[in-house]
Order: structure tokens, then sequence, then C-alpha cells
């Protein structure tokens, strides 16, 4: 393999890790603040992108992404408002199984739901006139839309981190994670915070949903594709980390990429993420950037 | 576990009372005969109407519901009146079964209707055996249901062209594309994938010889389930030396979506470069619609606007006006296909008991939507229709939303169905691999290498 | 007879609602023809296949409850073994001819097999981590047999396997099915009445504790992982035999989601809870498909997501939840929860606890005076924290030692390198001349150490009775033992030392209702209980009222005297320290600052002026 067919591979593996990250990010982020698992991450994901395509395509050329973008951010993160304060907060004190299986619940009923809502056909949207196009480099083609996608990940990456370290939000997260017991005894009013944070997941997954939109068909699969993988990163990252997600997200882009390239490792490329999750698991289980649990 | 807040409780009641409705609201539904009909019988239908295939299942299900009406509003089949019994799988394989026992034993079906993929039908095909009650596969489609020793199914019909014609019917469409040289292979994973890629391989290498494959064997395959982004075959193809001149795929529905979408991003003349040969639906032409490239050669199974005939133009009308303008796709065809062609031996045989049915389908000829007529045979049970190939363009203008092909060719079921001698061979484990039978690889048969 | 009547009401409830379970499953086939009698549109042999489904699903479900009700263990690689054990009686069948009966009996081994080598490795890491282990694991299993074509026919799955004529009738299988479960079924039951099930339940109520009564959690949790993974085998073929097939999908991780919705629906607090929950789901499943072909996963998502809000318990535990009903409904007030007010401590009473000696498990090895427990050099660091550094103390037998010293001072730490939950860094611990440095804490507690925890440590679902026969039990290594009652054993001199810290009367209550003074007298029990010569008491007063400190620390030191305890414990309560200790050692910083009798450490400057310099920090 030549330096520009590296080149290839290893950009196309940001791309995935770019979107990977964003929802890996959200569901990192509910877990280290709430220590809740939420398999309905990746609904929420979905909802994310069928809304978004919905209004896109409703508003036409020029607004559409845009327009998509904002409402479904505001959809998906009323919905985990929605589930926070009527499901989560019943089983926050309850074993990891029962908000397991409460999610999970949740992840049926919403596929039903959207299936009942938007029909079983999957749909498609135009991306922005302003990524449509491709560049050359080293005398092969990229879309310049993985270029923008990469962009965006950094600037959503780049807008947590801020947020989590130079806010007073932030720091209430932060303390959220690091020591929950010491967060009731602090004076912040912990419901409010845990609604905030999990909405905030919400709209990262939200966020994922609609950059990849316009990159590929939106349908009733979305949902079970994404998780595993979004779990696999957080592992690998650890959990609560938002350095960890961006690391885990790339590690598991570029493995999956480089991993279909190789006409030896081609069929394991995905196995080779799972071992690398069960070993990280056993070897340091809060993961490469996560912080010891007391 | 501590004492329950009381909102909690009236939950709990509501809960019971939603379980205890649902299960008085339970069992059987009785069946209403009309004067003239003998009494009501089930068309079993277990599809996708959830799941991945999901789009699938749904034309499928449409297209049989009408069928079975359009029965009845004739007279019904063998004086029973018949009811298209329609339950979900998931497009899971396990939950297929289930609901296959449950519509013969329970629903008492007169026939089956195939599921979407070949796994399903696979899992499900020895039921169908084990009661004697007639399957007529419309989608799924791997040779091997019909050749395998262990899953050969004297009640299993096939109304839609296998991988074997398929694969054949792409071998022969590319082989006679003379800029053609180098070939780039993306194929799914799966018994569906590796068969039909199968076929395309030994077909190219009777037609075209000098034509090679420039990717290793290895990574022809994507794993499955597939990955949404394309990123690393579209990257392969560039990074290919040779470069190819075709890509053959036998990708579908959101698969094909994606890869259409991500490469023509990466390069708008992405399949100018490297046009591609796949199978399509017309499903799959109107999800893209407009953005679905030109200059792509395709193989598909039922397009209407290519088969012209006035049954079809009947049947296009009769569908759009039952289900709100939607075009009939080519599962929907294949499907009504498959009913009507059971009804007309259950007519014939004056019974809906399965063996007899079965005397008046095997070795019979049936008119279909398709515009011409198919005969069942009896080596394997499967009809020889045809598969459409051809090259999409914008000629047809904006009669429909998406393109359609131009140059067109219907190829004739004949001229692609599996010979005789071929099936033989595989249904006796006559092909060998490292001493043991194997039906992946028909090359291996003794008739094919000679 | 008497031992039922004598159960609670809620036990009782349990074995009729079991009963009756048994019965109806006995009775499927004739009531399945029944049905078909009055109903001409339905099929007997549909709904007797209902059933047979039904009951794997149960084994399944049930053997899945043995990790998760009772150990405390949520794994998502149960699918795994099923499918494992569905593959083995395929592939024997189709490559070999094995006819299926006696592949079934290669099932539970090879599934087995499969359980305890990835059991090793998903044990590694503990409870959430080893849910997201297990998943990683199942994951690679799913590929493996999705992807070996050659060997397990890859995506294909396995079809068509042949079986034994007689079984082609359908109320045959289910009868032959039915009988395997049920062996099954009570096999697994035996196991968790026997003093293994109890060691689990301690495990699964605090695992802490469980290790410092003796229990290596480790060793059992991967017991009970390859047991389960065992009878998912047999459930899994199972289920070849009666399918007649084996898919990959049988392993994906989303199929776990089966037994386990099936075992929340029907109650994980009951052994049979599972069993039930299938039979429920089964008809429930078939039934939403039918009617609301279009809408089952809303109906599925929303019943299970209505039990999970509303019945955590799961359905076996409705009959509580009726019973409560009921009383609401009729004004009755609710049975009050009953709280101890620490009246036990004021009731000790001298006589019975010298009773307690007929219990000691090792009479004193070392002489009075003698150095029983000896730390040399010892150190703790984390990252650039030094914890501890350097300490160097003896405790002495039959001494009252405490450790005292400001916060941070590494007091916790140091407890912690003695009974093993930490390993030092450096130096060494010498517990009656044995070196104890780094070992387990469940070896250290054999060793005759026992500790009370600064947080009360004991198991809360379980009865006080149930606290110290279980701590018995493990100490004396009974709760290997795969048979015999564990709640029958060590009754009596469980109730002994019940006595004698004076909570017998509290013996059949939830441990975790007692007052928190009670509590720790029970956490002293089972020191007693563990034959324990060096008892650790971090912070005993901790959190109790001037009253119960005063009668807490004279029963401390009534049952030391008594029982030739050596005492080390850490306290800030001055009064406490002085009016109990022989020897004090003041630590600050990690370091041992000095050592004397009570009055020379109170006046000693330095100490003075570490625990002046704190209140000045503390002004601040």
């Amino acid at each position: 393999m030549d330096a520009s067919q590296f080149l290839l591979f290893a950009v196309g593996g940001l791309a995935n890790a770019a979107y990977l990250f964003i929802v890996a990010a959200g569901l990192s982020l509910v877990f280290g603040a709430l220590r809740v698992i939420n398999m309905a991450h990746g609904s929420l994901y979905m909802i994310a992108a069928f809304v978004c395509v919905v209004v896109a395509n409703a508003l036409g050329a020029t607004l559409g992404f845009w327009g998509g973008l904002v409402v479904a951010v505001l959809v998906a993160g009323a919905v985990g408002a929605l589930i926070e304060i009527f499901v989560l907060r019943r089983v926050y004190r309850q074993e990891h199984l029962v908000q397991l299986l409460g999610t999970y619940a949740l992840t049926l009923i919403i596929a039903g739901l959207v299936r009942i809502i938007f029909g079983p056909n999957y749909r498609t949207m135009k991306a922005p006139d302003l990524f449509t196009g491709s560049v050359q480099l080293a005398g092969h083609s990229y879309a310049l839309y993985s270029f923008f996608m990469i962009g965006a990940a950094i600037a959503i990456a780049a807008g947590v981190y801020l947020m989590l370290y130079r806010t007073a939000l932030g720091r209430n997260i932060r303390a959220a994670v690091s020591d929950p017991d010491l967060l009731s005894a602090s004076g912040i009013n912990v419901a409010r915070l845990f609604t905030i944070v999990f909405v905030i997941g919400a709209a990262l997954a939200a966020l994922g949903g609609v950059i990849v939109a316009p990159s590929q068909a939106v349908g009733l699969t979305m949902d079970t594709d994404i998780l595993v993988l979004a779990f696999a990163i957080s592992v690998i990252g650890g959990l609560g980390s938002i350095v960890g997600s961006v690391i885990g997200a790339l590690i598991v882009g570029e493995v999956i990429s480089f991993g279909l390239a190789n006409s030896y490792t081609n069929q394991f490329a995905l196995a080779f993420v799972f071992i690398i999750m069960a070993v990280v698991l056993v070897i340091r289980p809060w993961g490469l950037f996560g912080a010891a649990e007391q | 576990m501590g004492s329950l807040v009381h909102t909690p409780r009236r939950l709990a009641v509501l809960v019971a009372a939603v379980l205890f409705a649902v299960a008085a609201c339970g069992g059987t539904t009785s069946s209403s005969s009309g004067t003239s009909f003998k009494g009501t019988r089930n068309i079993g239908l277990d599809i996708a109407i959830t799941g991945q295939s999901a789009l699938y299942g749904h034309a499928i299900s449409q297209a049989v519901k009408l069928a079975a009406s359009d029965l009845n509003a004739s007279g019904g089949v063998a004086g029973y009146k018949m009811q298209a019994d329609v339950l979900d799988d998931g497009t899971d394989v396990n939950k297929a079964v289930e609901n296959t026992r449950q519509l013969i034993l329970q629903d008492n079906a007169a026939v089956l209707i195939g599921q979407v993929t070949s796994a399903q039908c696979q899992a499900t095909s020895p039921i169908s055996k084990q009661n004697k009650i007639i399957m007529m596969a419309a989608t799924c489609n791997s040779y091997q249901l019909t050749t395998e020793p262990d899953l050969v199914n004297p009640y299993y019909v096939s109304v839609v062209p296998n991988t074997f014609m398929e694969g054949t019917s792409a071998g022969k469409l590319v082989g006679n594309l003379q800029s053609v040289k180098n070939i780039f292979i993306v194929s799914p994973n799966y018994l569906f994938g590796r068969s039909e890629t199968n076929a395309f391989v030994a077909q190219l290498k009777k037609s075209a010889p000098d034509d090679k494959i420039v990717n290793p064997q290895s990574t022809w395959y994507v794993p499955y389930p597939t990955n949404p982004r394309w990123d690393s075959t579209i990257a392969a193809i560039q990074a290919s030396n040779p470069k190819p001149d075709l890509i053959y795929s036998n990708i579908f529905a959101a698969d094909q979506e994606n890869f259409i979408k991500q490469a023509l991003a990466v390069d708008p003349n992405f399949f100018q470069k490297y046009p591609m040969t796949t199978l399509s639906s017309v499903d799959d032409l109107n999800a893209l619609q407009s953005t679905y490239p030109l200059g792509m050669h395709l193989y598909m199974r039922a397009p209407f606007f290519s088969l012209t005939n006035s049954k079809l133009t009947t049947f296009i009308n009769h569908y759009r006006s039952a289900y709100n303008g939607e075009y009939p796709s080519d599962w929907a065809i294949m499907d009504y296909d498959a009913v009507m062609t059971w009804a007309k031996a259950a007519n014939a045989a004056g019974t809906l008991t399965g063996d007899k049915v079965l005397k008046q389908l095997v070795g019979k000829t049936f008119s279909s939507l398709r515009g011409y007529n198919f005969t069942i045979r009896k080596e394997d049970q499967q009809a020889n229709v045809g598969e459409t190939v051809g090259t999409t363009s914008g000629a047809s203008g904006t009669k429909y939303p998406f393109p359609t092909l131009a140059p067109v060719t219907n190829l004739k079921g004949d001229d692609i169905i599996m010979p005789v001698d071929l099936v033989k061979e595989l249904q006796a484990g006559q092909c060998e691999q490292g001493g043991k039978p194997t039906t992946t690889d028909f090359a291996l048969c003794p008739s094919w290498k000679g | 007879m008497t031992s039922l009547l004598r159960l609670s009401r809620d036990a009782r409830v349990r074995w009729t609602l079991s009963g009756l379970l048994i019965l109806f499953a006995l009775l499927v086939p004739p009531l399945a023809g029944l049905y078909e009698l009055s109903n001409p549109d339905a099929s007997a042999r549909f709904y007797i296949f209902l059933g047979t489904e039904a009951l794997v699903l149960a084994l399944w479900a049930v053997s899945y409850n043995l990790m998760l009700g009772y150990a405390g263990m949520v794994s998502f690689a149960h699918a795994a073994y099923y499918g494992v054990g569905a593959y083995t009686v395929a592939l024997l069948f189709q490559d070999y001819h094995v006819p299926v009966l006696l592949g079934l009996v290669a099932a539970p081994v090879v599934a087995a097999v499969f359980g305890l080598v990835t059991g090793l490795v998903a044990l590694r890491a503990v409870r959430l981590y080893f849910s997201l282990l297990t998943l990683a694991i199942s994951q690679l299993l799913y590929s493996l047999a999705f992807n070996a074509y050659g060997f397990t026919g890859g995506d294909n799955g396995i079809h068509g396997i042949e079986i034994p004529d007689a079984l082609t009738d359908y109320t045959t299988m289910y009868y032959f099915v039915g009988a395997v479960v049920g062996i099954c079924l009570l096999l697994m039951f035996l196991l968790t009445r026997a003093p293994f099930g109890a060691a689990l339940l301690a495990i699964r109520e605090n695992r802490e504790r469980a290790r410092s009564i003796g229990i290596n959690v480790r060793a059992y949790e991967l017991a009970v992982f390859t047991i389960a993974s065992l009878f998912a085998g047999v459930a899994g073929g199972l289920f070849a035999i009666y399918q007649q097939q084996a898919f990959p999908e049988m392993m994906y991780w989303t199929a776990n989601a089966q037994p386990v919705v099936v075992a929340l629906l029907g109650g994980i607090g009951a052994f049979l809870g599972p069993a039930f929950g299938a039979f429920v789901y089964t008809e429930l499943s078939n039934l939403i498909s039918k009617d609301f072909p279009n809408q089952f996963d809303v109906l599925l998502g929303a019943i299970v997501l209505g039990v999970v809000l509303a019945v955590p318990g799961g359905l076996a535990s409705l009959p509580n939840l009726f019973g409560a009903l009921r009383s609401r409904f009729r004004h009755e007030p609710e049975a009050a929860v009953v709280e101890s007010g620490g009246e036990s401590i004021a009731r000790a009473d001298l006589a019975k606890v010298v009773r307690i000696e007929a219990i000691q498990a090792d009479p004193v090895a070392v002489d009075r005076g003698e150095p029983l427990l000896v730390i040399e050099g010892l150190s703790r660091s984390f990252g650039g924290l030094r914890a501890v550094q350097d300490v160097n103390l003896t405790v002495h037998a039959g001494d009252r030692h405490a450790i005292i010293g400001p916060n941070g001072a590494g007091k916790s730490t140091l407890f912690n390198l003695i009974t093993g939950r930490l390993k030092p860094s450096s130096g060494r611990v010498t517990f009656a001349g044995r070196d104890i440095t780094g070992r387990p804490p469940h070896v250290i507690a054999r060793a005759g150490i026992g500790r009370a925890f600064q947080i009360t440590m004991i198991f809360p679902r379980l009865t006080v009775l149930q606290n110290l026969q279980y701590a018995i039990l493990a100490h004396r290594g009974y709760t290997v033992r795969p048979f015999g009652v564990a709640d029958r054993m060590f009754r009596d001199e469980a109730m002994e030392l019940l006595e004698a810290v004076g909570l017998d009367q509290y013996a059949d209550l939830a441990a975790g209702q007692l007052s928190h003074g009670d509590q720790r007298a029970i956490e002293l029990a089972i020191s007693l209980a563990l034959g324990s010569r060096l008892v650790l008491l971090d912070e005993p007063t901790a959190g109790m009222s001037a009253f119960e400190t005063q009668k807490a620390m004279d029963l401390v030191r009534r049952v030391a005297q008594e029982k030739h305890l050596t005492l080390l414990f850490c306290e800030h309560d001055m009064e406490v320290v002085f009016g109990t200790a022989r020897t004090v050692t003041v630590m600050h910083l990690g370091r041992v600052l000095t050592e004397g009798t009570p009055d020379e450490v109170r006046g000693n400057p330095d100490v003075q002026k570490v625990y002046l310099g704190q209140l000045e920090e503390a002004a601040v």
C-alpha cells in the first residue's frame, strides 16, 4: 500500500470516526454522569435522522439541511427529556439490569412508533451545496462531505470540551462523573442536572444522526447498527470521558477502515473491534481515559 | 423492596388490565362465509413487515392481499374464499420459523408464500415439507434452496429467478460489454451474495474468458450485517491497480443506496469511470429517484416499465388505485404471480390439498404479469422466468420519478436457467470439494467442467 | 409439615403458585385437546408446540436467573451458550450422524466448557464491566458461528435435523422436553437451597462482605457462570431437537433480551419466577403477533416498560401487590416497618456472652502479650499520593489498640492493607507468625482477622439469622456443597450468637431494616461467628448516639475480654479511644507519629500540634 492509498483509507476511517465519536460522546457522557446505560441512545439518533430528512426535503434546497438540523435536535432533545423525566427517574436507584430493560423497552417502542409515523421505506436527502463536491488529493478523489463530517466532529468535540471545563454546568457534570456521592451533599439540584445531561446526550446523538443523514439511507435499522459500536467506543475510551470518546472513535474507525482494506483481515474487521473491547475490559476496565471507580 | 409509591401501583393495575384485555381479545377470528363459498381458507404470508427488509415486506403483503381479493371476486379458489393471513417476522429467522408453524398448525393455511431472505426460506422450507403444505417462493432465491440435498422439498415451488439465473444474466451482460476487461467485485457475505457472485464469475469465465477480477477473492465479500459506510470499498476501488472498468455487485436496498450516494459524494463522475452492474428493483430506483446514476448496467427481476403488456398495464392501474398511486415493485409483481399460479393449479385440481394441487403445478405452464408464460419444471420445481437487463438512462424523461432502462433486454428464462444435468448432480451430491459434497460452487460439478 | 406452616405468608404463596404452575405444565396437552374440541378453528398441536417452546424458554430463563437473581450478575453472553448447545446437537448430527439424544448429552458439556473458558476471561472484570465484557464475548462467538462457513454452515444455519420417530408426535415431544426440563430445574433448585446457593446470595447482597467472611467471590462467580451455561446448553440442545435446526441468530447479543425479559416478567426473586414468565411471555407473544402484527414491537415494549416501572419484582410479586392493594382499599393500616431502637445493646447480658464460647472455632494459640499482628515498613501509594508511608506497628495479643489521627492520616488505607482489600506497595504484614502480605481478603478472613466496616456491611435483604448462618457456613467451608438445605444448618449456633448480642427477637427480619446500632451488633456477631482472633473496627461508633456509643463499647469490651479477642480500632471519638484503648498509635500524613498509652499520647506536644494544626486549617 503506497502513501496515497494509505491516505485514502485513513481519511475514510476518520470520516467514520467522526460520526461515531459524536454519538458515542453522548452515550459516554450520560453514563459517566448518570451511571445509566442508555440502550435507547441509538433510537434518539434514528429519530433525529428521520426528522432531519423529512424537514430538509420539505424545506427545499437552501434552508433544508440547517432547518432539518435544528428541528431534529429539538425533537430528539424533547424526547430525551421525556424519557429522563418519566422513565429514568423511576429507575435510578434500581439495579443496572432494570435500567437496561427499561431503556431496551423504549427502543422497541420508539422503533415501532418511527415505523408507524414514517413508514418502512428508506429515506434520502441531499447534502447542503456548500459541502457537495469532491477534492483531489494525491491522485485520488475525496468527498468534500467527509471533510465536513470530520470538521463537524472536531467542532463538537471542542464545544463539549469547553462546556465541560469552562462553564459552571460543566463543573457540575464533572463532579457528577467523578464523585456521585458528594453530589447530593453539595447543594446542586441533582434532578435538574440529570435531566440537562441527558438532554445534552440526546442532542449529541441527534447531531450524529443529522450529520450522517445526507450520506446514507435513513432506515429502521439505524438504531441497532450504531449502538454496539457506540458501546465499544465508550468502553475503549472510557465511560464519562470526552477525550476517551475521541480516541476510542479514532481507534474503532481506523481499525474498521484498514481492516476492511486488507485481504487477510477483511472478514474480521468488526471482530477486531470486539477483541480490543474485551482486552480493554480485562486489563483496564475503566477505559483508556476513564477514571477508576473508587 | 420497601414500600411502593401510589402511582406505580395504579400503573400496575392498568398494566394488568391491559394484559387481561389483550388476552381476552385473543382467540381465533371466525371466518364469515358468503353463500357462494364452501368456507374460508388462509394464504399464509409470513413476511418482514418490520426489520431490515421491511420495505419489501410492505410491497409483498399489499400484493398478496390484492391477489386474495381478486380471487374472491372471481369465485374464490376451489370454492373457498381466500384470506391473506399476514404475520410479521421482523426479518428474523427464528420468528419466521415460529410464524410458519403458527400459519400451518393454528391458522390451517392452504398455501405458504416464501419469505424475503434465503436464510429464512431455508429455515421454513423443512416445515412446509413436514406438513405437506405448498410453499410458493417469489422473493428468496438462492439456488441451494432447490438443489441442496438436505433442503430439497417437493412442496417448494419457485417463481423467481434464482441466484444461478441472476448471476448468469449478469455474467452474460458483462461478457457482452466489449470495453470491459477488468472487474471489481463487491458482495455481501451471506448465502445470497456468495451464491449469486459464484454464478456470475462462472458465467463470466464462459462468456468472456479474458476478463479479469482485479480484487483478491477474500475482499469480494463485505462482512454482513453490512456497515452503512462504504468508504473502505470506495477507497479500495480507487486504489485498485489495474483500475476496474466495471464494478460487479449484488448489494441491494439500503446498501445500494448508501454505496451510490457515498461514491457520488467522493466523485460525481464515479459511475462514469466505474460503471456498476448490480441487482436492482423499482424500489431501489425509487429510493434515489433522479439521483440514481445513469449508465449503470442493472439486472432486475420484474421491472414493470420494461415488461409492457396488457395484463401488466391493467394490473398497474389496479394496484395504483388500490394503494394510493404506488407503483408495483418487482416483488409485488412476482408475489401476485405466485398466488395466481397456485390458485390456478388449485382450481384445476378442484381441491386445496397440497399433494393434489402439486400435481397441477409441477410440469405445467402458467401465464404471468411479466408478459410471458412460464413452466415449472419437475427437476427442481423452478419456473423458467426471465430476468431483465439493461442500462439506466433518462430516455423516458419525466414519465417516472426515476430513470428506466434503455437499452433493455428481457432475457428468456430458458437461456439462463440452470441446466438439468447440473441440477441433478447438485441434488445427488456429486459436486465435491475436498472429497465432501458441496453446493456452494457449482463450477465444481462434472457437467460444468466438461 | 411444621416447617411449611412456619413459613411466612410470602413463601406460602410462592409454593402454591409454583405448584399450580407445575400442574398446569403437566396438563398442557390434555388442556389443548379440550380447547380444540370446544373451538373447531383451534389446533391442539399448535398449543402443545407453544407449550414446548415455553418449557425450553423456562429452562433457559431459570438458568439465566441463577446468575442474575442469585448472584447478581448481568450477562450478555448467555444466548451464546444456548446457541452452542443447539449447534452441538446439530453439528454432531450433520457431520457424524450422532443421534440427537446422544447429542443432547454432549450439549451441556460443550456449553459448560465454553462457559468456563469465556467465564475465566469475563470474570476478570466486575459488575458493569463484566456485563460489557460478556457483550464483547458474545459478539465474537456470534461472528464465529456466522463466518465459519465451512464448520458451522455460516449464516445458513443447520437444518433438517432428524429426530427419532417417537418424538415426531407433538405430545410425546412435549413430555420428553418436559421431563428433561423438569430434571434440570430440580437440580438447579437443589443447588440454590444448598450452602452453595447461600454463598451466591451473600455475593449478591454484598460482595465485599462475602469476601470478608471467607468466600472466594470470583471462584463462586465462575462456578455459577459455568453451571448456568451448562443448563443453557441443555436448553439449546432441546431447541435443536424440537425445532430440528440451529442458526447463528440464536447467539446474537440482542437474543439475550428474551430470557431477561422473561425472568423480569416472572420475577427474579423466586426460583420458578422465570418459568412462570416463560409461559406468560410465549402466550402473550403469540397473541400480539396474531392480533396486532403491525404493532408488535410497540406493544411488547410497552408491556416490558410497564412491568419495569410498576412491578419491579415481576409477576411473581403480584400477589403481594394485590394484597397491599386490597388492604389499601379496606383501609387497613400497612404493616409497620419494624425498626429496632438499639435496645439490643442495652439488653446485652454477660451470661449470654459467656455461652458463645462454645462455638469458637480456633483456640487462642498466641499467648497474651505476644505480638499477634506485626506490620513492618508498610507503604502504599496512589499515583503521586503516598497514603501510607513506611508504617511499623505491632499489636499484642489481648490488647486493645487504637489508631488515631486527623483526616487523611491513612487509617482506613492501613486497615485495607491489613485485610487485603488493597495490596501494599512495599512492606510486610505478619499475623500469628504467618505472612499475610497482599493476600486476598477471603484468605485473611480465614486466617483469623475479622473486620467490622466503617460503612455498615451486612447482607441487607437476607434475614438477620441468615446473615449469621451464612457467615458460619462460609467460614467453615460448607459453601462449596451443592446439596443440603442452607437455611437449616447451624441455626442453633447462629441463634446463640444473636442472643449474645441481643438480636434474637429480630432473627427473621431483613437485616437492612434494623437500626444502625443493631446492624453494628450484627457485624460484631459475624466477627464472632468467624472465630476471629483479631477484630479490626473501622470507626465502630460512627453515626451512633451517645447512648448507643456507650453501650456498644461496653459490649465490645466485654466480648473482647471473654473471648480473648484482640482489638485494633480507629476512632475519631476521643472518649471512646481513651475509655477503651490500652495502646494508642497516632498517624499523620501516612506515617506513624508516635505510640504509647493513652495518657502518654494525650500529653505529647507533637500530637497536640498535629491536632491543633488541623483545627487551624479548618478555621481558615
